[in-house]
């Protein structure tokens, strides 16, 4: 019986649950004509920003594009747009909030005041905070709209880069976290998995819905907390680097110790914001370099 | 105004007003709460069992003062 059930939810999910290749809703991201293109010798960099507790991950394109996947908590303002003035960055082509949990869009209103900004990516979710509605004020106020980010949602699709979302899959969580947009990196070889606080179901959601999760450097999902980094789903992932974006000594202990052993026993690099503070990650394609 | 941001393990996370946020223990928050729910914190002071603290508090002071 127990066995009928859990092919039942299985069926259940992968109906539920698009498939991540069919889907493809931009269409600004058309390939770079040869005129246009840049040099292939540019690498893409992804900054794992020392936040304290809470998310915000800067990436920089080949083609010369950048992305912003959260913007920390409230307090980090400065710090973030200070990170991304010294990298010399004027416009955030993507910028993503991942779920609308103050750890993650903080400072997103803040950002998206000082930078222009280009898409704004953001799942179906919403919160009644004040720092919620300061954000979507932010987003109305420059005249943007958002695109909803959700499992099949190609970002980037050029040559051998592309930004695919793999989660949410389904529109309908009790925790906010579940909401958290999944978002996968791909330049040649070399992936990146950004999984916000993407919980145990939304990982099995994933997983269910056959999507490929392989990639050399995952953003462990919330903080490292044990409601994250299913079995399942860290085989699956099969990374040789785990990035955990955390605050010393925080109230709430992450990473959890759960968490740090399954890290472990996957021999599996641990980098931690609160230990060696922004992390950076650049690569030609082929190799990893930091 | 006092909303519900999060829950992280023993703590609500709660924004107060302009965007302060502080942790309040989940046991102090009722069981049915969710995020993004708007809560009424009220804190009295109990004026009885204060007087009562502060003169048992007060006698088994004096009793450990020599001078």
């Amino acid at each position: 019986m127990r066995r009928f059930i859990l092919l039942l939810l299985a069926v259940l999910f992968l109906v539920g649950c698009s498939n991540p290749l069919t889907q493809k809703v931009n269409t600004k991201d058309k390939p770079a004509s040869p005129a246009v293109s840049q040099s292939q010798t540019e690498n893409l960099k992804v900054h794992f920003l020392d936040v304290g507790q809470g998310d915000s991950i800067l990436v920089q394109f080949p083609n010369g594009k950048n992305m912003l996947v959260d913007a920390g908590a409230n307090e980090s303002a400065s710090t973030i747009i200070n990170y991304l003035n010294s990298n010399g960055i004027k416009k955030l082509d993507y910028l993503v909030g991942t779920h609308p949990h103050e750890d993650h869009i903080g400072s997103l209103d803040a950002v998206i005041n000082h930078f222009e900004i280009g898409e704004v990516l953001m799942p179906k979710a919403t919160t009644n905070t004040k720092t919620f509605r300061d954000v979507l004020a932010a987003i109305k106020n420059k005249r943007l709209r958002a695109t909803t980010a959700k499992a099949g949602v190609s970002v980037i699709s050029d040559g051998n880069l592309s930004v695919d979302i793999l989660g949410p899959c389904g529109d309908t969580y009790e925790s906010l976290n579940n909401y958290s947009a999944v978002i996968k990196i791909k330049y040649g070889d070399v992936a990146f998995l950004l999984t916000g606080d993407a919980e145990a179901l939304s990982e099995q959601e994933i997983l269910a819905a056959g999507a490929d999760v392989r990639a050399q450097v995952l953003k462990v999902g919330h903080h490292g907390s044990e409601s994250s980094t299913s079995a399942e789903f860290l085989k699956a992932v099969n990374s040789e680097y785990a990035v955990i974006s955390v605050g010393a000594g925080n109230d709430y202990h992450h990473p959890h110790q759960v968490t740090l052993n399954k890290l472990r026993k996957a021999g599996i690099k641990v980098l931690r914001t609160d230990q060696i503070g922004t992390i950076v990650f650049s690569t030609d394609g082929r190799n990893i370099y930091r | 105004m006092f909303i519900v941001d999060r829950f992280e393990g023993d703590w609500a996370v709660v924004e107060y007003n302009k965007r302060m946020i502080f942790n309040l223990p989940r046991f102090l928050v009722p069981a049915g709460a969710k995020e993004g729910d708007v809560i009424i914190i009220s804190v009295k002071v109990d004026t009885g069992i204060t007087k009562k603290l502060n003169t048992e508090v007060s006698k088994m002071a004096s009793d450990l003062f020599q001078d």
